[in-house]
């Protein structure tokens, strides 16, 4: 699923969820609002069924017309109250109780009112002893049933009230627990669902990280395993596209290097060895000038060969293809047979190499061929740049973990800028360096490779223009396979 | 009578490099048979015998490989020496040494290495 429609139904699930929740937390607001009003009403009615109480009272005691209007009045309004109530079902037969016996109250009242104006009726003759005895007795019965119902319609309203109220404070409470409940699964919910879907986002994300992250360290074929059908799995599927056409063009660019290399090396096949072949006398003998000529076509033959494989050298180190043959080997003696190897030149200069190195030297494994050529490149470079006189200074130490090997010179030096630069593939100083001194300026920037590939490091020290120069690399013990001879 | 001359068959589809090494190999003594195309080069082997082959790899019709793996359905004995400007593996020169590929010299090469290496290889 794509990631758009994965987040859309996140949100939308946490949106149905909300809802949700607003609904429950809206509908049992509703209730308590319900058992609020009943309760309310309640104690309306209650305050109703006391003022009727008291209403009573003072027209048994008084008589008085007024009090008649002000309780038909208040009985009028307290019944309009008693058939509002009851909307809960639970209360419904309560409440008809309450109402009759209320019915029932103002019947007596009423019943009561009447007898007492038909007392007053009486005319003197009317009014025997008897006559009068049976309405006071009717009276009594009244006014005992009266005082009964209403102390009954009292109690009765109280306990309705405390009903109310305790239903009220129920559904508080129950509202209480259920948000309280609602809001935690809601939580969980949400919570689940995002990490669900976070997960199955970045998960492959990881993945396809890892994979750039390695195709990135030079690992061409790397591809990704990823069959997820969203934005990251078309991602997956892109990069596996261009790391395809990538590894074919890397492919392209070795198998063009490979010819090129071929092309450029063949022509000087034939020109290397006619040129050893007039030098050894092979077609007769040359005279001087002949020779210098020929010299100068082996030379310059031998060069443009040293170009051809040095960049090939700096494509391999640059696109890592570089192959180590690794293997044991005495440091010191490669050291010392590379100085002896530059003897001649170095004489030739009047310039004194000299070799220092510890005793200690442990084998190293590394590969022979190349190490030597990061030590011809840096004699080389020395003897080229110090002036006729000077001195190159080799020396080979061992710290705790690496062989050290410097090589410090007295020659031209080097600023600031140059030092930075230094180990970059084609650099020289200046091109006027170039012409004076000779050189591909790959030299360094392929000792570099090698000493990298070994796991070490080269650095350049200067302390400036004049002042001589001092190359140091180092490569680790760690590899060294020494171990006791069987 | 003097020995005769060993005969080393040059396979190359550079004429000037196979005039070079012609010329080398012939001021050592030896007798140096030129062609420049893996063709030639299997017809000359069907008809004559020779003590050594040199053999280009990268050639237009058929590479040094491929040349090779055809003569040795031929004559599977022959010692081998393959003259390149690819550098070829350690690993893959153990491989060939086990089919009788005994050298490899990569070019441009030196007169004097040339040399010794076709003469070690003959010896052998």
């Amino acid at each position: 699923m794509r990631i758009q429609y994965k987040l859309f139904i996140n949100t939308l699930v946490s949106l149905v969820l909300i809802s949700f929740l607003y609904v429950s937390v809206f509908t049992t607001t509703n209730i308590i609002s319900d058992q609020e009003k009943e309760h309310v009403l309640a104690s309306d009615i209650q305050t109703a069924v006391f003022e009727l109480n008291l209403l009573l009272n003072e027209y048994l005691l008084h008589r008085e017309d007024r009090v008649l209007e002000q309780w038909n009045t208040r009985h009028h309004s307290g019944l309009l109250l008693l058939n509002k109530i009851g909307t809960d079902n639970r209360n419904q037969d309560f409440v008809r109780d309450i109402r009759a016996e209320y019915l029932l109250l103002d019947d007596l009242f009423q019943k009561e009112v009447e007898n007492y104006h038909y007392e007053l009726t009486l005319t003197e003759e009317q009014a025997s002893a008897e006559t009068l005895g049976l309405v006071t007795a009717l009276q009594e019965r009244i006014i005992s049933q009266l005082l009964i119902t209403s102390q009954s319609v009292s109690s009765a309203a109280q306990s309705l009230e405390e009903l109310t109220y305790e239903q009220t404070q129920a559904a508080i409470e129950q509202n209480r627990i259920l948000t309280l409940l609602l809001v935690l699964s809601f939580f969980v919910l949400t919570t689940i669902i995002s990490v669900i879907v976070s997960r199955s986002i970045v998960k492959p994300l990881l993945n396809l990280e890892k994979a750039v992250t390695k195709f990135g360290k030079g690992k061409l074929d790397t591809k990704i395993d990823i069959q997820s059908k969203d934005e990251i799995g078309h991602l997956a599927s892109s990069f596996n596209d261009m790391a395809t056409k990538l590894e074919e063009l890397n492919k392209l660019k070795d198998d063009f290097l490979n010819t090129a290399t071929h092309e450029l090396k063949t022509p000087l096949i034939p020109i290397k060895s006619q040129a050893q072949l007039l030098l050894g006398g092979d077609y007769g003998k040359l005279n001087k000038k002949q020779k210098n000529a020929i010299e100068m076509i082996a030379r310059n033959g031998d060069h443009l060969n040293d170009l051809v494989s040095d960049v090939l050298s700096i494509t391999k180190i640059r696109s890592r293809k570089i192959r180590l043959i690794l293997e044991e080997a005495d440091l010191g003696q490669i050291i010392s047979d590379a100085v002896n190897d530059m003897q001649s030149i170095a004489r030739n200069k009047q310039i004194d190499i000299t070799l220092s190195h510890a005793e200690n030297l442990p084998l190293l494994v590394i590969d022979t061929k190349r190490i030597s050529e990061v030590m011809h490149n840096l004699l080389d470079n020395s003897v080229k740049f110090t002036p006729e006189g000077g001195r190159v200074d080799v020396d080979v130490s061992r710290t705790q973990n690496n062989v050290r090997v410097t090589v410090t010179d007295t020659g031209i030096g080097m600023d600031k800028k140059t030092l930075k630069k230094l180990f970059t593939p084609f650099f020289q100083a200046d091109s006027e360096i170039t012409r004076r001194y000779g050189g591909t300026g790959l030299g360094l920037s392929i000792a570099k490779g090698f000493v990298v590939s070994h796991g070490g490091k080269i650095s350049a020290k200067s302390a400036g223009l004049g002042k001589g120069s001092a190359f140091t690399f180092t490569l680790p013990l760690k590899k060294n396979l020494h171990k006791p001879t069987k | 009578m003097p020995k005769a001359k060993k005969r080393i068959l040059h396979v190359d589809d550079e004429r000037d490099v196979l005039e070079v090494v012609k010329t080398i190999l012939e001021n050592e003594g030896y007798e140096v048979v030129s062609v420049s195309s893996g063709d030639r080069a299997l017809k000359e082997v069907d008809v004559n015998n020779f003590d050594l082959l040199l053999l280009d790899i990268m050639m237009p019709d058929m590479s040094g490989w491929d040349l090779f793996s055809r003569i040795s359905k031929i004559k599977p004995k022959y010692k081998v020496i393959f003259l390149t400007v690819l550098e070829i593996s350690d690993e893959r020169l153990d491989k060939l040494k086990q089919h009788g590929i005994m050298d490899y010299i990569t070019k441009p090469f030196e007169r004097d290495e040339l040399v010794s290496r076709v003469k070690k290889v003959i010896a052998s």
